[in-house]
């Protein structure tokens, strides 16, 4: 083990082909042009008159306009009555809860009250601190220039908000008590939004409010409500589970509330030094996903196959036969699994939108005793409350509507299976309002347009789980004339507060008596606010009849129009469940109607979510977890396919299902199921999504299907044709190379001593049993002649800053990468720079495959490494810069000043882990980047830049500075409060957003410190460790729990 | 390269090459980084964005925002170094012409420009005079230029005139007003702050007529109270975007007094700057300045004297 296993960064090293070698060889590979200027005309010094009065004439004028420029005079402008809680230079910290990312708590750092950085609430009961990379992003939508300014009404009529009011109010009124008004809404856990849709419906009783989200979960809400108020899912305690099966479920990645996840995953993944124990991961998929490329066991599996699977662990379960095994007799094996794990002690998870194969999984659990240990059905999750029954009709309810209104950006032209259908109706309907941040696919079709605010501007409530209470407060005050849809629908229900007001009645009325510590109700909200946060009661007395008794209390006039309407918003009104058997059954015949055909998968990703936020070039250029493709949606095609009819990365080709098709290039998956084809959903947003989503990828939303009554993103019979074009791919890592691994000339011989060395120096990985024997298993760290240096160790008194990144616990996420990107001021660089691979992310993650790239049998395994600068001690990069542009701290910081640098990029040459990036343009100042780069460009984008980090101009260097202004800050902090420095408030930008927990920060020289305790430990090992850097960035051995395949028991 | 002329001689060319090249490198240090400028300007848009779009008066107070007035002087020097130069050459041109008349008269033959040029060339090629030449011209250009390029971009005893003629000696000096009483972020964060106008109001709503300008000066902070206006003084102290300086470090942390580097404010009328706010200054205070070592002994550092041991030159401190 750990010796001699294969990895490879991607099908170009493994197939080695040629350009994979060029590229392999040089970080920057344009050639100069040196023949000219070596040549022996140029270098004979033969200059001329005309040459000498060039050069002079430039020299000259230089000097001439530098001198006169003056030095601007600059003004100190202070506040004529200063507010109290306001520090201009520091930063102040806020909690709240975002509208997206399923709930999760979050804090916002704000400077002279602009909110510049997003990061997760560590008090936060769901995500304790992580954060993911869309709600992070996020925080650019804030000030995108493409938002609406004002609102518009008919006829591209600005409008201020006290004539839209007029004007709605009073046609909405003319329609008299019992029109029919839809409100379409995504899911939305807020309490206090609840209500006020109820105080809504109460005033227009014919209103139907219509949730839907655009990548549903129905039916596994459908199986799980119990006809309450709010749909609920199971809440899952991933750490609680030994044995964690996952049949298409991205919980890592996309589905539900990845963060949460994550946290409790990378808790039971993690091993302790002295009682080395850790949950099994078991994965069934089609394509790659970031959780399949974690598990332990990762079988692909074409959706016909996954619902055989599903029906087979409940087959094995309950002592039948199982139909169907699997590859390998996979399925057998996870039922052997999950039975050893013994009740109550594995987890099944199921991400498939449909209800037999959600009332199976659901049974399976029951069988396996998870219900009360790791499902937990006291605090279930209201993250998911779109129902796909409401939207089957939704295109005839439409056409008989006499009002529609869009909350919350609702796109369902765009996003919506029937999209076109619903831009045809839609200009008929009488009264069509869209509250929006900016105009998109919908409101454009409506005759009012309302300029929504963004989730950082407004009030608002979340209960992501019941009981767990979060509030949303405003960190700044509208950027523009806009408002939130709560403050306008309260405005035309009638009711003239704001809906703060209804916030706080309904938080005093409804959750401060449930378990509140606090006297009042005013220091009670004042905590609340503070915090962010609540844990109410759920047991003892019945708070869910109590809700529901205050939900009729509110509107306690329309009290009996209010039930009626309220009716259709439960979660069981529906068709009825099946049981297991006929599900069983039905899921079987699935299977048997489908294996031979191909199938396609409509998924959603990490990366771009469902397109709510296409406009956002962090969100653009954060890679891929998996393909690494930026910039793109793609067709993700399997290797074993691609091989058979030799295509390539790149390819247009036209993929048709159902009468549909949709042309777009072609990225060879290794681990995907063959003959099935998969696309992501979040692109194809078009010209109206503004600057950024221009272009960028095509919408595939209209492919969705619907199977039993809930969204179906499976769809069988697809057929992908090549075009004969060939485009360039915007991919990251697979550009960049390190030297170890580029010094074969190429050819086949010289391939394997190259992956040898991924193995031994980059990557380490080893088994659970393996390490249960020996704490260094497959961690052989290099000794001899290598270790002697040329060079003195630097001194460190101090501090000596290091990082520890644990393999086990890293999923590959990437949030971290966003984090970094927001932190330091990060230039993106758009589609055709990533391409030419001068992307700047100072933080990557590189991933590698080991195994068989046509494996259908899980035999194909994936590593993700988060790789930044290692802050080496022997700094290569130090030893080569003429002008000492990069130099050492008494820190341990590998420092890169910036003023200094003159760009020979001697030093990127010179580091071994191609960690350091170039500033080839002014990107902050160049036109050619003001669609791609607004964080700097663009004059309102600007206002998200860190104030503390300078935006780096072009023609130099730079890196990961370990977040070295959190560190200066920290230490002020410390210093001012005469104390020693606190270890848990040195986090980096992408420690603290990691939802695993993988990266940790910290002084090696205090000896309490939890980086000093992971120094020691013996998974460590640096990456290149022979080549003698002394990196201050430590990795963990990457374990894997290979369960039964080596007689070992996972429970014990 | 184009085609080499034939007439002028190698060493020429050096020489010509090495005063372009010194020229050359004197503009880029004078260009001072544009770089530099340029992130300053980008930096000011957002604070000037920033206020131009009501960003937040509460929670989110306007942010005291930088604001920037370029005066360019540039067009009048140019013409004004044309007109010179014409000048100049006029005058060569007609003392040429008189000298060539006098040896005319004096029996001589005429000067002529082609005789001095090819006399001079003579001397110009000799390797010896050539190479010395080229010594001399390097060094009296280091002379001058060193010095020069150091200054550029400070401004030591910038003293611009404010909106207000506010005196720090009365207020400082003669009723010995304590600098945070007005300067309250000394002690908080990174910016020292201007006073906004509501503290300078605890007292002025007593005080309504001063002993030097009596009503003028003190009425307009009465305008800028009464009508919302804020008050655009000129910022006399500016580092340039790329060094960090934080007031708390120096005041709070380093417990250094307002003095050392704004000078003897107590005794300026009008504020002026002080110290030359160079990197090389910034230094060597690091260098010389004594902390606080009975706090680092607590701390476990026992080799703790001055802000060089607690890695007060490294460029990260300030630099990132």
């Amino acid at each position: 083990m750990g010796k001699h296993e294969e990895y490879w960064n991607g099908l170009e090293q493994y197939n080695a082909d040629s350009s994979f070698q060029k590229t392999q060889k040089d970080e920057f590979q344009e050639d100069l042009p040196m023949e000219d200027s070596l040549s022996e005309e140029s270098l004979g010094l033969k200059s001329n008159r005309r040459d000498f009065l060039k050069i002079f004439g430039f020299g000259l004028t230089a000097a001439a306009l530098t001198a006169c420029v003056e030095k601007p005079v600059r003004k100190a402008v202070p506040y004529v009555n200063k507010p109290e809680n306001v520090t201009p230079g520091r930063a102040e910290w806020y909690a709240t809860t975002a509208s997206i990312g399923a709930g999760i708590g979050i804090l916002v750092k704000s400077r002279e009250g602009r909110p510049i950085k997003v990061e997760g609430n560590r008090m936060h009961k769901l995500n304790k601190g992580g954060c993911d990379a869309i709600v992070e992003a996020s925080l650019l939508n804030l000030y995108d220039s493409n938002r609406l300014k004002v609102s518009r009404g008919p006829s591209s009529k600005m409008m201020k908000w006290g004539a839209v009011d007029n004007e709605i109010m009073s046609k909405l009124e003319s329609l008299g008590s019992g029109a029919k008004i839809l409100l379409v809404g995504h899911s939305d856990s807020g309490l206090a939004s609840k209500r006020l849709v109820q105080k809504f419906k109460a005033k227009y009783p014919g209103t139907k409010s219509i949730t839907y989200d655009p990548v549903s979960n129905y039916a596994l809400a459908k199986v799980h409500s119990d006809g309450g108020e709010y749909m609920q899912v199971p809440g899952y305690h991933f750490e609680k589970a030994k044995v964690i099966v996952g049949l298409d479920a991205d919980f890592l990645g996309s589905w539900i509330s990845p963060t949460e996840y994550t946290k409790g995953y990378a808790k039971g993944r993690k091993v302790s030094e002295r009682n080395p124990t850790m949950s099994r991961h078991i994965h069934f998929e089609p394509r790659m996903s970031l959780t399949g490329s974690n598990a332990d066991l990762r079988v692909p599996m074409k959706p016909a196959q996954l619902m055989a699977a599903i029906a087979g662990i409940h087959e094995g379960l309950i002592g039948g036969a199982i139909t169907w095994k699997g590859p390998g007799n996979a399925v057998q094996r996870a039922v052997r699994e999950l039975r050893k794990a013994g009740s109550g002690n594995s987890l099944v998870v199921c991400g498939v939108n449909d209800v037999h194969a959600q009332t199976v999984v659901k049974a399976i659990n029951e069988i396996l005793g998870n219900y009360g240990s790791t499902i937990d059905m006291d605090r279930p999750s209201y993250q998911v409350q779109g129902n796909d029954e409401h939207m089957v009709n939704f295109v005839a309810e439409l056409s008989h509507a006499d009002a529609v209104i869009f909350l919350d950006e609702a796109n369902p032209v765009y996003d919506f299976r029937e999209g076109t259908e619903v831009a045809k109706v839609l200009p008929k309907v009488g009264l069509s309002v869209a509250f929006v941040s900016k105009e998109n696919e919908t409101s454009k079709l409506c005759q009012y347009g309302l300029a929504q605010t963004h989730w950082l501007e407004e009030w608002g409530d979340a209960q992501p789980r019941k009981g767990y209470f979060g509030i949303r407060q405003p960190l700044v005050r509208p950027l523009y004339d806009s408002r939130s849809w709560q403050d306008t629908l309260m405005v035309w229900s009638g009711d003239n507060r704001r809906f703060y007001d209804l916030i706080r009645e309904v938080w005093e009325n409804e959750i401060y008596p449930r378990g509140a510590k606090q006297a009042t109700f005013r220091s009670f909200w004042n905590d609340t606010v503070r915090d962010g946060f609540f844990e109410a009661d759920v047991h003892g007395s019945a708070h869910a009849t109590e809700g529901a008794h205050h939900a009729a209390q509110v509107p306690a006039e329309h009290a009996e129009d209010e039930e009626a309407a309220a009716a259709p918003d439960h979660a069981s009104a529906g068709s009825p469940l099946p049981d297991p058997a006929t599900s069983r059954a039905a899921l079987l015949a699935t299977y048997n109607k489908n294996k031979d055909t191909s199938e396609f998968v409509i998924y959603l990703s990490t990366t771009m979510g469902t397109g709510r936020y296409a406009n956002n070039p962090w969100l653009q250029e954060y890679p891929d977890p998996i393909t690494k493709v930026t910039w793109d949606n793609y067709i993700c095609v399997p290797y074993v396919n691609a091989k058979q009819e030799g295509w390539s990365d790149g390819d247009i080709a036209t993929l048709k299902v159902g009468g549909k098709s949709v042309d777009l290039p072609i990225i060879v998956q290794p681990g995907q199921a063959a003959n099935t084809y998969a696309i992501k959903v979040g692109y194809g947003r078009g010209d109206i999504a503004g600057k950024v989503a221009k272009g960028v990828g095509k919408n595939v939303y209209p492919m969705v299907g619907v199977e039993n009554g809930s969204f179906s993103y499976v769809s069988q019979g697809a057929s992908v044709t090549p075009k004969g074009e060939n485009i360039r791919m915007a991919k990251t890592q697979t550009f960049i190379g390190y030297e170890l691994m580029s010094d074969g000339e190429g050819g086949d011989g010289k391939r394997k001593e190259i992956e040898n060395r991924v193995g031994d120096y980059i990557v380490k990985e080893t088994t659970l049993s393996a390490y249960r024997k020996s704490r260094v298993a497959g961690n052989k760290r290099p000794s001899g002649h290598h270790m002697l240096s040329l060079w003195n160790i630097h001194d460190k008194k101090g501090h000596h800053w290091a990082m520890a990144i644990d393999l086990n616990a890293c999923t590959g996420c990437g949030s971290c990468i966003v984090s970094c990107n927001v932190e330091n001021n990060i230039a993106t660089v758009g589609r055709e720079e990533v391409a030419n691979r001068r992307e700047m992310h100072w933080l990557r993650i590189d991933r590698y495959y080991k195994g068989d790239p046509a494996d259908q049998e899980g035999k194909l395994e994936m590593v993700h490494q988060p790789m930044m600068c290692q802050q080496c001690d022997n700094a290569p990069c130090e030893t080569v810069c003429p002008v000492l542009a990069t130099v050492h701290s008494d820190e341990g910081l590998n420092q890169q000043v910036y003023n200094r640098c003159i760009g020979t990029r001697y030093c990127a040459n010179n580091c071994p882990y191609k960690v350091r990036r170039f500033n080839w343009f002014s990107y902050y100042w160049n036109d050619d980047f003001k669609d791609v780069n607004v964080a700097q460009h663009d004059k309102i984008g600007r206002l998200v830049l860190n104030p503390d980090v300078t935006v780096r101009a072009r023609g130099v260097m730079e890196k990961c500075s370990f977040c070295v202004q959190r560190i200066q800050d920290m230490k002020l902090k410390a210093k001012v409060e005469g104390r020693k420095l606190n270890d848990e408030d040195m986090k980096t930008a992408c420690g603290q957003s990691c939802p695993a927990d993988a990266v940790v920060f910290g002084d090696l020289n205090d000896t309490s410190s939890e980086i000093y305790k992971l120094y020691h430990n013996k998974r460590g090992y640096h990456a290149l460790e022979d080549v003698k850097t002394l990196p201050s960035v430590l990795y963990l051995t990457k374990v894997r729990n290979r369960g039964e395949d080596e007689s070992e028991n996972p429970t014990t | 390269m184009g085609k080499i002329s034939g007439n002028i001689k190698p060493t020429t060319k050096r020489y010509f090459t090495a005063l372009a090249f010194l020229l050359f490198g004197f503009g880029i240090v004078l260009a001072n980084n544009p770089s530099n400028e340029k992130n300053d300007e980008a930096v000011e848009q957002i604070a000037a964005t920033a206020s131009a779009i009501g960003l937040g008066q509460a929670p989110g107070q306007p942010a005291p925002a930088v604001q920037v007035e370029y005066e360019s002087i540039f067009l009048t020097l140019a013409v004004m170094v044309g007109v010179l130069l014409l000048v100049v050459l006029l005058l060569i041109f007609i003392s040429a012409n008189l000298l060539s008349l006098i040896r005319v008269r004096e029996g001589k033959d005429p000067l002529s420009l082609a005789a001095t040029l090819k006399k001079t060339k003579e001397y110009a090629l000799n390797p010896y005079i050539a190479t010395l030449g080229n010594f001399v011209v390097i060094i009296i250009a280091m002379i001058f230029v060193v010095p020069i390029a150091r200054g550029v971009g400070l401004s030591q005893g910038y003293q611009p005139e404010q909106p207000i003629w506010f005196s720090h000696k009365i207020h400082a000096g003669q009723y010995e007003v304590d600098c945070q009483y007005c300067h309250t972020g000394v002690a908080k964060g990174k910016n020292a702050w201007v006073p906004s106008v509501n503290v300078c109001m605890n007292c002025h709503k007593a005080i309504k007529q001063g002993s030097i300008t009596g009503e003028k000066e003190i009425s307009k902070i009465y305008y800028a109270y009464e009508n919302n206006v804020p008050i655009n003084w000129v910022r006399i102290h500016n580092l340039p975007d790329l060094a960090y300086f934080n007031h708390q470090q120096h005041v709070v942390a380093g417990k250094q007094e307002c003095e050392t580097c704004h000078g003897p404010i107590a005794e300026m009328d009008e504020v002026y700057q002080y110290a030359p706010l160079s990197m090389g200054w910034c230094i060597n205070c690091h260098r010389e300045t004594e902390v606080d070592a009975e706090l680092y002994k607590k701390l476990g550092r026992e080799d703790v004297h001055t802000v060089e041991d607690i890695g007060g030159l490294a460029c990260a401190r300030c630099h990132y």
